[in-house]
């Protein structure tokens, strides 16, 4: 792996944008920034001086497997599966601020830094061609599993900010997590930030 | 047309390819059925534009990998049961004294799959290499693994059980896709749902697919050439161009120029 200038000031600017979402999430819990940067950028320090590459990928799939709480949140709200089915052969692409909208989900799902990182952690893992194939099933099911999850947090959203008739405006994080916290209740809002 | 090199050259090489495969072939029965498959295949894609080109090849190989993957789960000559069955053989001579040779010194051949001669390796070694990926009807990875047979020669074959080594595989395409959804992505999933209710649910399911493709091509590229992305488009595309890819990194991933948001 080669390190020079423009990847540090890339990896700069990745982590000040990663950076705000751990201040936004603290600040959710009542706890102040100067808190919780602190201990995340230590924490950051301590994994990157003392694990392996290897388990740093476990801890980091482990954490991220906390995401399966998306499906739960979906599941108790309850979307009507008639409006869903209704709603997904109605697409209105003679609206500009739905194909606008619609780019901003395609460029949100594919980021340059993903092609990068798994190049890098497959080579670093130093697989094999006949491990070929197993990698392959293990970006097939990320795949699948990325867009499931996006698909229900999309679903939350339609079925609690949608059909309520409330207009909210989203942001952050933080912002989503209070537009659903009336209508899930506090288990959820727990659940939702983990 | 970096995706040319991936895709393309098929046809020039199948004549070689089957010569050197079809003893396996016959031997595996099941691969009759992938030969003629892939003649069609070559004769129908060569007609169409390199991009479509390439994306057929890409649906018909995951379409192929699920039926293969589903053969060796259910206990059928799958692919799974042939790298075991090859993993018996005896191991050819200059596989035993070039065990000593790392990844890193392996790279792919530099005048791609075309510069590599019959000749330079021997029966046994070819006839292991392309049983068990043929036995899985895969064309394309018989050909990538021609071009980096001496990769193949060069490291320890290790005798692992399938399963095993499944799982120390997995990780980087699980842990890439669970990172991507990031703050912008489920800020934006929302905003989706609030503003469109279920509309654009189909949309997050077409891009199924072309996650795949997109986030596949770092697969082989990481196995084969075992060097990071940024390094690659440096050396083959220049300076430049390697900065213009890393100024990606630093978009501000955030919704906030989203239609109707607060600022």
């Amino acid at each position: 792996v080669v390190v020079d200038g423009r990847l540090c000031a890339a990896a700069i600017g990745s982590l000040v944008t990663e950076f705000s979402g751990v201040a936004g999430i603290g600040e959710l819990y009542g706890l102040s920034r100067s808190l919780t940067l602190p201990v995340a950028a230590a924490a950051l320090l301590i994994v990157v001086a003392t694990a392996s590459y290897r388990r740093v990928e476990r801890i980091a799939i482990v954490i991220g497997l906390f995401e399966l709480a998306f499906f739960a949140v979906a599941w108790a709200a309850h979307p009507n599966l008639e409006t869903l089915a209704k709603d997904a052969v109605d697409l209105p692409l003679y609206n500009r601020d739905f194909r606008f909208l619609a780019a901003a989900v395609i460029g949100a799902v594919f980021n340059p830094w993903m092609i990068f990182y798994q190049q890098a952690a497959i080579a670093d893992k130093k697989l094999r061609p006949d491990d070929l194939k197993a990698a392959r099933w293990d970006t097939v099911v990320g795949a699948v599993l990325t867009q499931c999850l996006i698909g229900a947090v999309l679903i939350a959203a339609a079925a609690t900010l949608a059909s309520s008739g409330v207009w909210v405006n989203l942001g952050s994080i933080g912002e989503i997590s209070n537009a659903l916290t009336p209508l899930l209740g506090e288990v959820w809002d727990a659940w939702f930030s983990a | 047309m970096a995706f040319r090199s991936f895709s393309g050259g098929r046809t020039s090489e199948s004549e070689e390819v089957q010569g050197d495969v079809a003893p396996d072939f016959a031997a595996t029965g099941t691969g009759q059925l992938a030969q003629r498959n892939d003649k069609a295949w070559s004769r129908f894609s060569t007609s169409a534009s390199p991009l479509v080109h390439y994306m057929l090849s890409v649906m018909r190989e995951m379409v192929s990998l699920f039926f293969a993957t589903t053969l060796a789960v259910a206990g059928d000559s799958g692919s799974i049961g042939s790298i075991e069955i090859a993993a018996h053989l005896p191991a050819p001579l200059e596989s035993r004294t070039q065990t000593g040779k790392s990844l890193g010194a392996c790279r792919a051949p530099s005048g791609g799959p075309g510069v590599i001669k019959p000749g330079t390796v021997s029966p046994t070694t070819s006839s292991r290499t392309t049983t068990c990926w043929a036995a899985a009807g895969e064309r394309d990875i018989v050909e990538e693994r021609k071009a980096t047979k001496h990769c193949v020669k060069a490291r320890p074959r290790i005798k692992i059980i399938a399963p095993l080594q499944w799982i120390s595989v997995w990780g980087p395409g699980l842990l890439v896709m669970l990172a991507d959804t990031d703050a912008g992505n489920v800020v934006t999933a929302a905003q989706a749902g609030a503003q469109w209710r279920y509309r654009l649910l189909p949309l997050l399911i077409v891009l199924m697919p072309m996650l795949y493709m997109v986030q596949e091509l770092t697969v082989r590229l990481g196995i084969y050439t075992g060097r990071g992305h940024g390094e690659l488009i440096r050396e083959r595309f220049g300076v430049g161009w390697a900065w213009l890819s890393t100024a990606g990194f630093a978009r501000q991933r955030s919704a906030r120029w989203l239609p109707n948001s607060p600022e």
